[in-house]
């Protein structure tokens, strides 16, 4: 009697009938070719549940504790998580009304050199441009040796379908309009911002996708999905990309 | 709060080391799994009344974050290759390290099932939930479930007896 992969899959799920079990632990005395198959069966079912055992050892987040409490915040809240301005300069007033004092925009459209301003972002006719702590950090800092408490920090770097150099950054300052993610990308001298979300959870340190360890709303990957060539530069791609001036 | 909440709420709490493991087992990341379930608990408290009787809270919840998770998967379809791949060896426990590389390359052909056949894979072999109540979570025939799974086995067997050919010709 032949038995095939099916029944040997629900016979080591255990979910066959008693009679059509008794028949296959019959055969497998004379058969060692379905006792390999059945073993085979067996040992993938074994590997599939070890492998993913260890998660049920790991800390229990205390987000989920409080969420099934029912101590967490509003849930609609949550579910809408990230709000959101992709950047254009229609919506430069609105961006810079949300951001209050994060956003210097420059009436003049002359651009003003870094020491002059401690704004992270300033408008011109075309769009946003990083300033300040935000330009410098896209100019020097590396993801691999940056720290923890920079006051911006980097995420992915990547090269763009347009040919630039374009990378995703948090800013930790936690300003009125909570945390902020965003990328930029590297066109002639300039940092120019592609996409801010802000995080409209003040002060939740949790729940945020996470990207390379930072936080980073969903909106910047998905400008990040939309634009990325390849695959994000590694820490050695990343340094030599810095040491260029990020030209390539 | 009645104490019937009470107690729908402590056995969210004595659920969650399962529901973050199907998390994992679906989504293959930390991070998405613990939001998917951390969105499931909240739609669970809120739409309590719609969990029926005589379907057991584990079901309820793992249909609630199929659900969600598919939701998710429309909106970023392609998002998954941008984050950071979860590292090897990231375990609690004191597995061999010939077992975390199983484990990894078993947690990596899972990656590669389509959605229908990870998630079959993840209540049958992973959550142990027999054919009848996987089936009912998804809502749909056993005969279905079980022809997903049998696919995603062949399947996942493939892609372990490469990566183990793979392993064999590094260490000869």
């Amino acid at each position: 009697m032949t038995f095939t992969d099916d029944v040997l899959m629900a016979y080591v799920d255990r979910e066959l009938d008693a009679q059509t079990r008794a028949a296959i632990d019959a055969a497998l005395a004379q058969d060692p070719g379905l006792a390999a198959r059945l073993e085979r069966q067996r040992k993938l079912r074994l590997a599939v549940h070890a492998a993913y055992e260890p998660v049920l050892a790991e800390p229990m987040p205390q987000r989920l504790l409080d969420a099934a409490r029912g101590a967490a915040a509003a849930p609609a809240r949550v579910a809408r998580r990230w709000s959101w301005f992709e950047w254009s300069a229609m919506a430069a007033s609105v961006v810079v009304g949300v951001l209050a004092g994060g956003v210097l925009l420059d009436e003049s459209r002359r651009v003003p050199p870094v020491a002059e301003t401690t704004a992270d972002f300033v408008a011109d006719r075309t769009g946003m441009l990083a300033r300040g702590a935000l330009a410098h950090a896209l100019a020097e800092q590396l993801a691999s040796t940056q720290a923890a408490e920079a006051p911006v920090r980097v995420g992915l770097s990547f090269v763009s379908a347009a040919g630039e150099y374009c990378r995703t950054f948090t800013l930790a300052q936690d300003s009125a309009a909570g945390r902020l993610g965003g990328l930029a990308c590297r066109r002639g001298e300039e940092w120019r911002v592609q996409v801010v979300a802000q995080d409209d959870r003040r002060g939740a340190a949790t729940g945020a996708y996470r990207m390379a360890g930072i936080e980073m709303p969903s909106p910047v990957l998905r400008a990040v999905e939309d634009r990325i060539q390849g695959a994000a530069l590694d820490a050695e791609a990343e340094r030599a990309a810095q040491r260029r001036g990020w030209v390539r | 709060m009645t104490q019937a909440e009470q107690q729908f709420r402590a056995e969210l709490v004595s659920l969650l080391p399962r529901l973050r493991r199907f998390g994992r087992a679906i989504t293959g990341h930390r991070q998405d799994a613990d939001d998917l379930v951390q969105m499931a608990l909240e739609r669970a408290l809120t739409r309590r009344e719609q969990w029926g009787a005589g379907t057991r809270l584990a079901s309820w919840l793992f249909r609630i974050m199929q659900n969600l998770w598919i939701d998710e998967l429309r909106a970023r379809s392609r998002r998954d290759r941008v984050f950071a791949p979860e590292e090897a060896g990231e375990h609690v426990g004191d597995a061999s390290a010939e077992r975390q590389i199983d484990s990894l390359a078993v947690r990596k052909a899972m990656e590669r099932l389509n959605d229908d056949q990870r998630v079959a894979v993840g209540l049958v072999l992973v959550e142990g939930l027999p054919y009848k109540e996987a089936a009912a979570v998804l809502d749909i025939p056993i005969g279905t479930l079980t022809s997903r799974l049998a696919r995603a086995r062949e399947q996942l067997q493939l892609l372990l007896d490469d990566f183990g050919r793979a392993k064999g010709m590094e260490t000869p």
